[in-house]
């Protein structure tokens, strides 16, 4: 230990995925401290509280030191593996050993799973998946906090993977649910910044949420709404605004929308016979033309023609008369929000889009659209969740507040590279039908449009069959167990697990542990949590101060606007005991394997490494050679790991035409979703033909946003009376943080973190008292799970809500498995297709309740 | 009027939509990358066509394909395989799973 040292180290933190710039104080070898960096432009030196706790994570003493195999065959939730320490050398071995034999079978049987916290190294265990030749990796993240929906119209109509208001210049935000700015949801502390400044400069925050969040108390306005109706509340203020207000920005609508294609009764485009291309009509020449024509004078943007003998409708006129379905009144009874509340939102809504006004920035003259509308999972975990997505993103289309100044703003859309480089640099594009194209990171995922063909799925997520589906995927769990009723010619045996609890955020954890328990299982873990019950190997990982990753930033870690802005995440101590990073792992795997020069050549292909930085077949390499090269291949070659420890930071300024980019690039957006029609069409003529369409319901496949409640709307029985839901906290990390005292302490401060909140009223009238503990049954499972009641005026009377994922049993987490540390809120969630929003593979987690006051635990 | 020789190889669960990990083929001096792909759409059939190319015809995002060493953008379909003169070419073909997931 070296004695006398005293430094602070750049880095990036990665207790959750906004993985903000740090500064660490080392002393003597030893870390006493992290802050964030004031050099990064993403966290303009913030840090949360989770940030701060980072070194109890890393002197935490339940940490894995050595790998482990398991000594009892029997499998369970609870069930004690009987861990044996075993050496690195018989770890490798038999890992290496029973891949060599399974990708001799069949590759497919191997699934990586992975978090989304740990993104940046949990790419490269699903990077060896795929070389291995398995098309199977999951983020099991899907139940609890997947954006699914919301990263479905990310893709579409903002080409970026998530949203921000542009804090800069918005001065109404609507937000349906989203902790931006306030704990959770991307780029945590700068946002909580940028957020605060934009209140001091007068920015209205209006949010609706059954709960009053921690949002919702900093916020102008808190509207509660009963949970799952977000949706059915869009559609009354598109109705109110294009129907009664008529305030809807017709130009923007015209040039950057599908708004003015023409629609047949058969609900497609109409197509000119020629080219093939969808028709507008032309006022100027009173005739249809492509949508591209050069002549064109001006399309029509509502009304009804007659083209080759067939009736169009606009797209804009198709959906200003179906929003009709939906008058304030009526809406008000499903959300239970007052139809006065409705007008009136609507109304400032209206008010603040200030259509027609246009800033000049940069000596560029844009539109001026100082409204947002944001919402993420809160509003679209629902069985309706991609309509209810629709729905919202839509209110925004209509005003033309997309990718404008003060508008809602895809997060980092457009890259136009370093000034001296050029990289990294990506730009949407224009597609088939003049629709857009996203870029960033989408293209190395799963991009939706143009959309993929529908095919028999090779893979657990059922993405090969669902053309809609983005985000993590409900039905890998559902499919592993039933591989046969899906037509895979193979199951799981074979589980690589890094980093997710996936027992506790996935639903129903009896049935996800049913799904892989006959899986061979290896788990790289900091700890020994609840999915390490169902392992037979567990190997010792390092936490994000003890490991080099291969990047620290992403798409939706930059902040919306500003300065663009690149980190290094390096060890800032050694690892402790005998721990090893996952990635480093990898790589001896594959050198075991014989799957090295393969996989060099997927990295080459993933990262973009061609000469002179490409990995060269025959070599090899240290994980921090690759890591260098792919810096220096996008910074340059003095721009390596070397330059990135000692200055850890690169940043340059944002042009206007990153930032506010939907002027500068000729591609439409649809708010008519054609495509969604046929793909449902073509995936229920596949399931029937499969066999499976009892399971696959293609209803919501709709061109247009409508109002679809979820089954727990479905639940008669008078007792089970309260929708419960999750949400989540500053303080906490979905389940993985429970263990570490610093935020432990911090949540039993909070008066809510550990507690089941319940309204006042209705606490009463059940006899239910401040602190009592309370016992919740869900109609749905049966299971049932305790905690504490808080009671609060700040929650919707019909609803009651759970933090984040506590309520951990693993023995080997001695602070997080301590009674009153929460409840694990997927006990009530049901595991099952019903519960699946097909289009989108999200989990509904709209679940009705029965709860009681009970002695005790 | 020569021909071009290609040595194409799958990588990753490309592996699984063909029959090996390697293949030759011979095209025409001015071949495109189109040419490329329909011809290994022609040998490997309707599988490794809906896998590689979108409804619109169009080249799925998530295809990747290098060739002598350099990426070639995914919406370059006519972009030529090899210059003027040269014989011969080598092609990767890579097909990435979903690594979405919020």
């Amino acid at each position: 230990m070296p004695v006398g040292e005293d430094v602070w180290i750049p880095s990036a933190c990665s207790m959750c995925y906004s993985f903000c710039a740090i500064k660490v104080h080392r002393v003597d070898g030893r870390v006493v401290k992290i802050e964030g960096n004031p050099d990064s432009a993403t966290g303009q030196g913030r840090l949360c509280p989770r940030g701060v706790s980072g070194m109890m994570l890393l002197y935490d003493p339940s940490r894995i030191n050595a790998p482990l195999k398991r000594t009892n065959p029997e499998k369970g939730l609870d069930t004690d593996p009987g861990w044996q320490e075993i050496s690195w050398e018989e770890a490798l071995d038999t890992v290496s050993e029973r891949l060599k034999q399974l990708r001799a079978e069949d590759p497919r049987k191997l699934l990586a799973v992975s978090s989304v916290s740990f993104r940046n190294d949990t790419i490269f265990p699903r990077l060896f998946a795929n070389v291995f030749g398995s098309p199977n990796s999951w983020n099991s993240g899907a139940g609890n906090h997947c954006g699914n929906a919301e990263h479905l119209f990310g893709a579409l109509l903002h080409s970026a993977w998530c949203k921000q208001p542009d804090t800069d210049y918005c001065n109404y935000l609507l937000n349906f649910g989203v902790p931006c700015g306030f704990g959770a949801y991307y780029t945590v502390p700068g946002m909580a910044q940028r957020m605060a400044d934009a209140r001091e400069r007068g920015m209205k925050h209006v949010v609706i949420d059954p709960l009053l969040s921690p949002t919702a108390e900093k916020a102008d306005e808190w509207v509660p709404i009963r949970p799952g109706t977000d949706g059915a509340l869009a559609l009354a203020m598109l109705n109110l605004l294009l129907n009664e207000l008529k305030v809807y920005d017709a130009s923007y609508l015209k040039r950057y929308t599908n708004g003015p294609y023409l629609i047949g009764d058969d609900g497609y485009y109409l197509r000119d016979e020629e080219t093939g291309k969808p028709l507008v009509w032309d006022a100027g020449d009173h005739k249809a033309k492509p949508y591209d024509a050069p002549d064109s004078e001006e399309f029509v943007l509502e009304g009804e023609f007659s083209v080759y003998g067939y009736r169009g409708r606009t797209a804009f006129s198709l959906l200003k008369d179906g929003v009709k379905k939906y008058p304030p009144e009526l809406v008000s009874q499903i959300t239970t929000v007052p139809a006065a509340t409705i007008y009136r939102l609507t109304q400032e809504f209206a008010d603040a889009a200030r259509i027609g006004s246009t800033i000049t920035i940069q000596g560029h003259e844009l539109p001026y659209r100082p409204v947002a509308v944001l919402y993420f999972k809160g509003a679209q975990g629902h069985k309706n969740a991609l309509l209810n997505a629709m729905a919202l993103e839509l209110l925004t289309e209509m005003v033309g507040a997309s990718n404008v100044p003060g508008g809602l703003l895809g997060q980092n859309s457009r890259c136009l590279g370093h000034p001296e480089m050029g990289k990294p640099s990506w730009s949407p594009k224009e597609g088939p039908d003049g629709l857009l194209v996203a870029a960033g990171g989408w293209p190395r995922m799963a991009n939706v449009y143009p959309p993929r063909s529908v095919t028999p799925s090779d893979s657990m997520d059922l993405k090969g069959m669902i053309p809609t589906a983005s985000g993590s995927s409900a039905s890998t769990p559902l499919v592993m167990k039933e591989p046969k009723r899906f037509h895979m010619p193979y199951s799981i045996e074979f589980v690589l697990h890094m980093g997710a609890n996936f027992p506790m955020t996935f639903g129903d954890p009896l049935k996800v542990a049913d799904a892989f328990q006959g899986a061979f299982q290896v788990s790289s873990s900091l700890f020994l949590d609840e999915a390490t019950y169902l392992a037979d190997i567990v190997l010792p990982d390092t936490c994000y101060l003890e490991r080099l990753s291969l990047d620290a930033d992403w798409v939706a870690s930059n902040a919306p606007g500003g300065e663009w802005c690149f980190h290094l995440r390096q060890p800032v101590v050694a690892p402790g005991g005998g721990r090893r990073s996952i990635s480093e792992v990898i790589l001896e795997i594959a050198r075991r394997t014989g799957m090295e020069d393969e996989f060099y050549s997927l990295l080459n292909a993933y990262l973009d490494l061609e000469k002179p930085y490409a990995l060269e077949a025959g070599q090899h390499y240290t994980w921090e050679e690759i890591v260098d090269r792919h810096y220096r291949a996008m910074f340059g070659d003095e721009r390596g790991i070397a330059w990135f420890k000692k200055h850890g930071v690169l940043k340059w300024p944002k042009k206007v035409e990153e930032v506010y980019w939907k002027p500068f690039i000729k591609a439409r957006v649809p708010i008519y979703f054609e495509w969604f029609k046929r793909a449902g069409e073509q995936v229920a003529n596949l399931a029937q033909e499969l066999g499976i369409a009892d399971v696959i319901d293609t209803a919501s496949f709709q061109p247009l946003p409508h109002w679809r409640p979820c089954p727990s709307y479905e639940e008669s029985r008078p007792e089970y009376d309260l929708f419960a839901f999750y949400y989540r906290v500053p303080i906490q990390t979905f389940s993985g943080t429970y263990n570490n005292p610093w935020l432990d302490e911090a949540s039993q401060i909070d008066p809510f973190t550990y507690h089941i909140s319940i309204n006042t009223q209705t606490a009463r009238q059940k006899g239910i008292k401040d602190g009592d503990w309370v016992q919740v049954i869900s109609a749905a499972t049966g299971h049932s799970i305790r905690a504490r009641a808080r009671l609060t005026e700040g929650i919707h009377p019909e609803a009651m809500a759970m933090a984040n994922c506590g309520g951990h049993w693993s023995r080997y987490l001695p602070l997080a498995s301590q009674p009153e540390k929460g409840a694990c809120f997927e006990w009530l969630v049901p595991l099952d297709w019903k519960h699946v929003d097909i289009p989108t593979l999200t989990q509904d987690l709209c679940v009705k309740v029965k709860v009681s006051r009970v002695e005790g635990p | 009027m020569g021909f071009l020789d290609v040595a194409v190889s799958f990588r990753g669960i490309t592996r699984g939509v063909v029959d090996a990990p390697q293949v030759q083929l011979r095209l025409s001096p001015d071949a495109t990358v189109a040419d490329l792909l329909h011809s290994l759409g022609d040998r490997y059939g309707p599988r490794f066509q809906e896998r590689v190319f979108a409804q619109d015809g169009s080249l799925q995002s998530y295809v990747t394909l290098v060739v002598n060493g350099a990426t070639v953008e995914g919406s370059d379909l006519g972009h030529r395989l090899a210059a003027e003169g040269q014989e011969q070419v080598e092609a990767q073909v890579f097909i990435f799973s979903a690594m979405a997931g919020g």
